[in-house]
């Protein structure tokens, strides 16, 4: 198309299409599409785009009223992703039950499969990211842990994970559901990369390890008295597991 | 209500609009959107973000569909072919025109149709749609000019200036 005037933008062309331009300018872009049928068919072309956009997605016909969700009904949302989470007890590790794990708890399946979740988007969107993966980088890893450690309202710790070959990447904050989560990052000479997401736990209750596939992708889940754990990494089960185990004896 | 909740339900129907659009399935959306709601509920309690509820929100659905994407890639997805009667009245051109549209905005990128349907559908603002995909806002301004060159270019593919003007 051709150059617009240093003074109409490509943004505000959108701006134009999308409502979003104050008066004065809309008169200015109005202007220049007078004096430029071609910018003017582009953007006629856009406006049709929009249209078409809203009459294939209308509004609702009828919506959840917020009332009846305030009331806390029994809703189970995602009962698929709930029931793809395969609840497996894994009595591994020696010594594992020693360390308090309540083998028989039943768990609360939702808050398991809601942590598991976020946690795996959180590992998808940010162990594929080659830009910037962690917000705070491994070597500032005591700011890292102090700030986190103060989000969460709980002591974290950074474990070590270099008998499996993996190297602190960094980490960062995130919004889970039950509040701010912490995500530490971790790589291998290959380049795989581990998440580890943790959330406050206030329940004071104890969880074993919960085995969850989902693919390609594997997590492990786990809760001691002070926070909620998942583990996800494209990596074989057992080797998941093991790294898992050093995670949960640094933190116990 | 609260004026919380007055705010969230007002939310509504761009939030079931946008998830519409992304998930083409009307029980999708609203899995969504009632999903969304529950937590924004649950949420206030404990933290209440700074600023406007929509782009919060908006961003809360976003992430319950990319990671609905993800569970779903190795599932057969389920699609609703059958559009409901909006069009029906319309004089066969413009039916066609949605018809192409639609299609089209599925050949788009994942990136670039979230960030048009926010705007487009969702109704936020460039900079609340910047903030709720997490993006500068010069990042969400060309994923929706590429959008809409891409668009353009699809659905009058028998003109080829317009594909030139458009690279």
């Amino acid at each position: 198309m051709n150059q617009a005037p240093d003074h109409i933008s490509q943004d505000m062309l959108h701006a134009y299409v999308d409502g979003q331009l104050d008066a004065s300018d809309i008169e200015l872009v109005e202007r220049h599409l007078a004096a430029n049928p071609e910018i003017a068919a582009e953007i006629a072309d856009w406006q049709a785009q929009n249209a078409a956009l809203r009459d294939l997605f209308p509004s609702p016909d009828r919506l959840p009223e917020i009332s009846a969700l305030a009331a806390n009904h029994p809703h189970v949302p995602w009962r698929s992703v709930a029931a793809a989470i395969t609840m497996l007890g894994l009595g591994l590790a020696g010594g594992w039950y020693g360390h308090g794990l309540l083998a028989n708890r039943p768990q609360n399946t939702e808050i398991v499969a809601n942590l598991v979740r976020e946690a795996i988007a959180a590992h998808v969107v940010y162990a594929s990211d080659p830009v910037r993966p962690v917000e705070i980088p491994a070597a500032q890893e005591d700011l890292l842990v102090k700030w986190l450690s103060k989000r969460l309202g709980r002591a974290l710790v950074v474990p070590d994970l270099s008998a499996q070959g993996f190297k602190l990447v960094g980490g960062r904050l995130l919004s889970a559901q039950e509040g701010p989560a912490a995500q530490f990052m971790y790589q291998n000479a290959d380049g795989e990369r581990i998440t580890l997401f943790a959330v406050r736990a206030d329940n004071g209750q104890m969880a074993e390890f919960e085995f969850d596939s989902n693919g390609k992708t594997n997590s492990f889940y786990w809760q001691d008295e002070k926070l909620r754990f998942a583990l996800v990494g494209d990596l074989p089960r057992d080797d998941l597991n093991k790294l898992a185990v050093s995670v949960y004896r640094a933190f116990s | 209500m609260s004026a919380y909740e007055k705010e969230l339900q007002a939310c509504l129907p761009d939030l079931w609009r946008y998830g519409y659009a992304l998930t083409r399935n009307r029980d999708t959306a609203d899995d969504l959107v009632q999903d969304c709601a529950e937590r924004a509920l649950r949420k206030r309690r404990l933290w209440r973000p700074t600023g406007p509820l929509k782009p919060w929100l908006m961003k809360m659905l976003l992430n319950l569909y990319r990671n609905q994407l993800r569970s779903q890639s190795r599932r057969p997805v389920l699609v609703e072919l059958a559009h409901d009667n909006s069009a029906a009245q319309d004089p066969l051109p413009a039916k066609l025109a949605l018809g192409e549209t639609a299609r089209a905005i599925q050949t788009l990128p994942e990136e670039q149709r979230q960030a048009l349907l926010l705007v487009v559908l969702g109704g936020l603002s460039y900079k609340d749609a910047a903030l709720a995909l997490e993006i500068p806002q010069g990042t969400l301004m060309s994923r929706i000019a590429r959008a809409r060159a891409a668009l353009r270019s699809e659905m009058s593919p028998s003109n080829p200036n317009e594909k030139q003007a458009g690279s």
